[in-house]
């Protein structure tokens, strides 16, 4: 029972965390004023130039900062598209998520086959990692224990910097922001394409770290899924852990199910973690306080009425 | 600070003209701003206000004339230069963030070297919250704050900006209760005598008598009278500057109106609510155990500080929110569960506080409302006789008298003030039996409010009953023959207008009294 929780507790984590990643991305997006429903595809693009880089290099150091680059560059579309020529947000997200997902398809096609080595292997952490059951969180890969150390580095960011202060603004109203002679579009940019890295990061943990193999499509809706994700986070980064992880735990228990040898059929145990987020997105949904940045009702507004 | 009253005025506008397309909004406008000098600028809507601002804080630039700060030619093409010059404006839309705390807000209007200092500001903000009497609390969310609060916020940060010494107000008692406004009146004198330079922009004459120093009556674009302090102010002449000799002479008699014993009962009240519990949009009390009993052909007028309900109860009144418990009832018709459409069949109209969102459709044009809202209209073919629902309309006496724009025109293209013409011209048209009306004169000249309170009184002459929402406290007392207050989340009175005093009934609205007692009772 101890073994089938750790494992339980650990897979939660491996297979969390480029959820999380892209939790953390599409809030700093949506805090903006941005939805970004093009995740998925900087998130696979990640996770491709991860393991593209990777192979053709042998660094997968060089291969996490391909993986941000790419992730970061579709993000960049979607800015450019969104902010500068005012085009609608959610068919632009939705465009760049499937455009994505067959760039990485055509130019993935060599790479199934290919070696990455060891990518990024686990790091134990002594003590930390000899403690039961929970041993297993660290005796990680580095970006996962970089995306723990994440969520209280972005709030930082968002609640006591300045500048963080200037990106909320941004996505709560942008005359405001503008009225003081600053400049919103600027903050926008930042926030999405920095939004994009982080899902590109998100990528590479799935493709060079975890799972150590590239096969098309092999995000697999975590992109989408954490969009969703962000409103079960209130758009706290320091929430964000909840739901990759609910995701993740979902995930690996599927697993566990399977290894046990319980006569489910597995169809159903894939729909597992996206029936749980959905559970957990119904619980939250009834809240005192409407949290959302105050930009992003006007894109639901807007794309209504358009 | 500033040396007190030196003899150049800080802010000049020479022969300044402001002309947007043939529109001439400003003409010809001459304008001296001193420290330490409230100078204030008065007249109705249209009057051109809101450019001459505009103009100082850099938003248009003028077409002709010139602006000169300290004696220097300046051109202003962006807030930004007009901040440099240390013009602090304090707008009527806040420029606030609601998610923010005052603290965040403050810090985010500052440059970049100060907005890093979250302790000094903090202490800046106690500072000068004591100062002026200011109370602002910085950790407070501006979600949480009523109108009043968020000015006070809106204000201190002008004053924490570096440099300010000239400090525009538009139209800012227009979100505060009688008390507020008070204190906000002397909360300008404090600052006029530490050397700032004051322009109050208003339509309230009684609160530019108590503070200002020198006052400009703005009229069509032009400036119709200059008046000192040292001359001697006179009210009536200052209303006749600003609407004109003949629009200024008319006047309402509302005592004769008032034809309702404040005693007498109704057996069947047009609308009787019993322990009506209204929830706000988190499913909170916001107003408990509402019961009232409106007469037939009575104004009631509802006192109360923004925000504190009014628009939820209007909303549950007129079945677009749920209440918790209780019952309601037009004529003896349980609507407790009645869908919006029999309350219109019983003869409600709505006109909401904010009719933009909540009454009309923006890409309808005037006469298509009137059509939609269920005035008359003959058919020809399968198709509504749009010629003579149009040629109906335009001689209708409330369209002609409440100065609806052309009736074609769509609502997107209107201004707030005719959509708000608009609407109340379509409840008055309807004739309803029961008028839910939220704030009818806001936004609207005082020509206008006159012919709105005399088609009110009309109404309620034709035996209509009418629930008034206003934040005008003279406007509730002229027109209800009513007048509850809403305060503590619960609905105090009736009290008697004819005897109430209003500094009675706007310390009721702060609420924490003692006058449960006399918590109406529906009549029996």
């Amino acid at each position: 029972m101890i073994n089938i929780l750790t494992y339980l507790f650990s897979g939660a984590v491996q297979s969390g965390t480029s959820v999380l990643y892209g939790v953390y991305g599409e809030i700093l997006s949506e805090r903006v004023g941005v939805i970004n429903l093009g995740l998925e595809g900087s998130m696979v693009m990640g996770a491709f130039g991860a393991y593209a880089a990777t192979a053709q290099t042998g660094s997968p150091l060089l291969g996490v900062l391909a993986g941000m680059l790419l992730g970061g560059l579709l993000a960049l579309i979607h800015a450019y598209l969104v902010i500068a020529r005012k085009a609608n947000q959610l068919a632009t997200g939705l465009t760049l998520m499937f455009l994505g997902l067959g760039i990485t398809a055509f130019f993935g096609r060599g790479y199934v086959s290919a070696s990455i080595g060891g990518g990024l292997s686990a790091i134990k952490i002594p003590l930390l990692s000899d403690i039961p059951v929970i041993g297993g969180l660290f005796e990680q890969d580095i970006l996962t224990y970089l995306s723990y150390l994440l969520g209280p580095a972005l709030w930082f960011l968002l609640f006591k910097t300045r500048f963080g202060m200037l990106l909320r603004g941004t996505g709560e109203s942008e005359e405001v922001v503008y009225a003081y002679g600053l400049n919103p579009k600027r903050m926008r940019y930042i926030g999405v394409v920095m939004g994009g890295m982080l899902a590109g990061l998100g990528g590479a943990q799935l493709s060079i770290a975890y799972t150590k193999t590239w096969i098309e499509g092999m995000t697999n809706g975590r992109g989408v899924i954490a969009v969703a994700l962000v409103i079960l986070a209130t758009w706290q980064p320091l929430k964000a852990y909840i739901g990759a992880y609910i995701f993740g735990g979902a995930q690996s228990l599927q697993l566990v199910l399977q290894q046990q040898g319980y006569d489910v059929s597995p169809f159903l145990l894939l729909m597992l973690p996206y029936l749980l987020t959905l559970i957990a997105l119904f619980i939250v949904s009834r809240r005192k306080r409407q949290v959302m940045p105050a930009e992003l009702k006007k894109i639901v507004e807007s794309s209504v009425s358009s | 600070m500033m040396a007190k009253g030196t003899a150049a005025p800080i802010i000049e506008v020479r022969d300044m003209t402001m002309k947007f397309g043939s529109l001439v909004a400003n003409e010809n406008i001459n304008l001296k701003i001193y420290a330490g000098k409230i100078h204030a600028i008065v007249g109705e809507n249209g009057a051109g206000k809101s450019t001459l601002m505009k103009v100082l804080y850099g938003v248009n630039a003028p077409t002709e004339g010139e602006l000169l700060f300290d004696g220097v030619p300046q051109k202003l093409t962006s807030p930004a230069k007009a901040i440099a010059q240390g013009v602090g404006m304090v707008f009527q839309d806040f420029r606030l963030i609601p998610a923010f705390t005052a603290l965040e807000n403050v810090l985010m209007a500052l440059p970049k070297e100060m907005g890093r200092k979250r302790a000094e500001v903090r202490k800046r903000i106690a500072e000068v919250s004591e100062k002026y009497r200011i109370p602002v609390d910085p950790d407070q969310y501006v979600w949480e704050m009523d109108l009043g609060q968020r000015q006070r916020v809106e204000i201190t940060k002008v004053l924490l900006m570096p440099g300010t010494r000239v400090l525009i107000f538009d139209e800012p008692t227009s979100v505060l209760t009688e008390h507020e406004a008070e204190a906000f009146v002397n909360m300008l004198k404090r600052l006029r005598d530490d050397g700032y330079g004051i322009l109050f922009i208003t339509h309230k004459l009684n609160e530019v008598m108590a503070c200002a120093d020198s006052i400009t009556v703005l009229r069509h674009g032009k400036i119709t009278q200059v008046k000192e302090r040292s001359e001697g102010f006179d009210k009536n002449e200052l209303v006749r500057s600003m609407m004109g000799e003949e629009e200024g002479s008319r006047y309402i008699d509302y005592k004769k109106w008032r034809t309702i014993p404040f005693d007498s009962v109704d057996i069947c009240p047009t609308l009787r609510c019993e322990h009506l519990d209204v929830v706000d949009d988190h499913g909170r009390k916001i107003i408990k155990d509402v019961n009232l009993a409106l007469r037939r052909g009575e104004i009631y007028g509802l006192a109360g500080i923004s925000g504190r309900g009014q628009r939820e109860l209007m909303e549950t009144l007129f079945g677009l929110r749920i209440p918790l418990g209780g019952k309601m009832e037009i004529s003896g018709n349980d609507i407790t569960h009645a869908g919006i459409d029999k309350r219109l069949k019983l003869g409600m109209a709505f006109i909401s506080e904010d009719p933009l969102r909540d009454n009309v459709v923006p890409g309808m044009s005037i006469f298509e409302h009137m059509a939609l809202a269920g005035v008359p209209v003959k058919s020809k073919g399968l198709d509504i006789d749009w010629a003579a629902l149009k040629d109906d309309l335009n001689h209708e006496k409330a369209i002609q008298e409440l100065g609806v724009p052309e009736i074609s025109r769509k609502l997107e293209t209107l201004s707030g003030g005719n959509v708000q013409r608009t609407v109340l011209a379509r409840a008055i048209i309807k004739a309803p039996t029961l008028l839910l009306a939220s704030y009818p004169s806001r936004g609207l000249d005082i020509g206008t409010v006159l012919t709105v309170h005399h088609f009110l009184l009309t109404l309620k002459q034709h035996g209509c009953t009418i629930l008034l929402i206003s934040e005008d406290l003279g406007e509730l007392c002229d027109l209800s023959d009513r007048i509850g207050v809403i305060a503590d989340n619960r609905i105090y009175g009736p009290l008697d207008p004819e005897k109430a005093s209003q500094l009675e009934i706007g310390e009721m609205m702060l609420g924490g009294n003692k006058h449960d007692g006399s918590r109406e009772k529906a009549a029996s």
